[in-house]
């Protein structure tokens, strides 16, 4: 049937909507769908050209035809819109996921200077959807850069204390701190100002205590 | 220590009214279902405010306590124009083809304008380079109004109920009403009546709290006279 290959995106997606991360990207059902969609166009097409062209064609006079060439057009439709839906759905989680600023980009290890986005090893991109994650990234930096004073990507709760006591809970290098650049050492702790750390806590590297 | 009160520390002039503003006016964008125009002066204001505030700082230094409460009001100020500029591009990228499309000066901000277009013009991008480039031009349209009787273009429910507040003196509101008639001839409807809408007036006293569509009290929200609660 047309858009069966579809309803598997569909359905796809409406698992993923009640999941914490993306599962694996399906390119070869996305490829499939829309070589369905080719395919139906070029029947369409077709059947179009055999009575006398688009321009020409009278429904009333062909009747079987109208419905074929309905049916066509109705599942090209179909089809589109589960396909777009499925991506949809799946670029809407990875903006959120650079709004956290919780994706991170990797050095591969060929060396090459490419870079491979996983965000928690779960997430799943396609390569297509690690592009739309990098350019995404790219134009919340432009945004940001135009609204520096207010730190756009920081923390969506209001504020409460101005310093909190955290611990580091992986190694993660020099950070800057108000009071200068600190070394983070796993199990270490340290009392800063809630702004700087807010980010790094949200990363998963400091975990805030009391 | 002197007595300075908390408000001469925190300077008490137009920059804290304005962020009274910013915080009305947040809790109207975030309740409304459309997106309301950009409020660029308050914005603006505020913005303003805090920049001086962070002067201050770097120059005051010794007074501590009033040191600690300009950096509280420094991350206050910062959080609310944050959470407004934020749920602006949320509502924004609920129906970005529609915002796109309507040509209105006041709705969006220069910046919001440059981020729609061009995420729209990503979002295009990345969905022809997952397949939709090998498809003939009718098929990629993304503002098709028309694909088999479903419009592409989702636009905000202007009827989704909100809770107002009358803060005006008397309105008089016109609303839709779905009320229950009388077949009266009965015919094929078992005299269980039909369901029919029609236009009332509700008048509404300052102090009311009542839940109407957003559509019937759209134009006193923008102007003051009612406030989503």
């Amino acid at each position: 049937m047309y858009g069966d290959l579809a309803m598997k995106l569909v359905a796809d997606a409406k698992r993923t909507a009640s999941l914490d991360h993306l599962p694996a990207y399906q390119s070869e059902v996305v490829r499939g769908v829309v070589r369905e969609m080719k395919a139906l166009e070029s029947e369409q097409q077709r059947l179009l050209e055999a009575h006398g062209g688009a321009a020409h064609f009278d429904h009333t006079e062909h009747p079987e035809a109208a419905v074929q060439i309905l049916v066509q057009h109705i599942s090209k439709q179909r089809n589109k819109r589960c396909l777009l839906a499925y991506l949809k759905q799946r670029t809407k989680r990875i903006e959120n996921l650079c709004w956290a600023e919780t994706l991170d980009l990797t050095a591969s290890a060929s060396g090459s200077g490419a870079e491979e986005i996983v965000s928690s090893s779960r997430d799943l991109l396609g390569p297509e959807e690690q592009d739309y994650a990098r350019r995404y990234t790219e134009l919340l930096a432009a945004f940001k850069g135009q609204l520096t004073d207010i730190d756009l990507t920081g923390s969506v709760d209001p504020p409460r204390d101005l310093y909190v006591d955290v611990r580091v809970l992986k190694d993660a290098g020099e950070v800057q701190t108000e009071y200068g650049s600190m070394l983070l050492t796993k199990d270490s702790t340290f009392f800063a100002r809630f702004s700087d750390v807010e980010r790094l806590i949200r990363q998963g590297f400091l975990q805030r205590i009391g | 220590m002197s007595d300075a009160g908390l408000d001469e520390i925190l300077g008490g002039g137009p920059s804290s009214a304005e962020d009274y503003d910013l915080s009305e006016i947040l809790q109207r964008e975030r309740l409304a279902p459309e997106l309301l125009p950009f409020a660029s002066f308050a914005v603006e204001q505020t913005l303003a405010g805090l920049r001086e505030r962070l002067e201050e700082l770097e120059t005051s230094g010794t007074n501590a306590l009033a040191s600690i409460i300009l950096q509280t009001d420094v991350e206050r100020t910062r959080w609310l124009v944050r959470s407004y500029m934020r749920t602006r591009i949320s509502k924004i990228d609920r129906f970005p083809t529609h915002y796109n499309s309507l040509d209105r000066d006041d709705l969006l901000s220069p910046l919001e304008k440059q981020y729609l277009t061009r995420h729209v013009a990503l979002l295009a991008s990345h969905y022809d380079n997952a397949g939709m480039r090998d498809l003939p031009p009718q098929l990629r349209r993304l503002d098709d109004k028309a694909a088999a009787g479903v419009s592409m273009v989702d636009t905000p429910d202007l009827d989704r109920a909100v809770f107002c507040m009358i803060i005006a003196p008397a309105l008089d509101l016109r609303v839709r009403v779905t009320v229950r008639e009388d077949a009266g001839d009965g015919a094929g409807t078992r005299g269980e009546g039909v369901w029919r809408q029609r236009m009332e007036t509700l008048h509404a006293k300052a102090g009311q709290t009542m839940l109407l569509p957003y559509a019937s009290v759209k134009q006193y929200v923008l102007s003051g006279e009612v406030q989503l609660i």
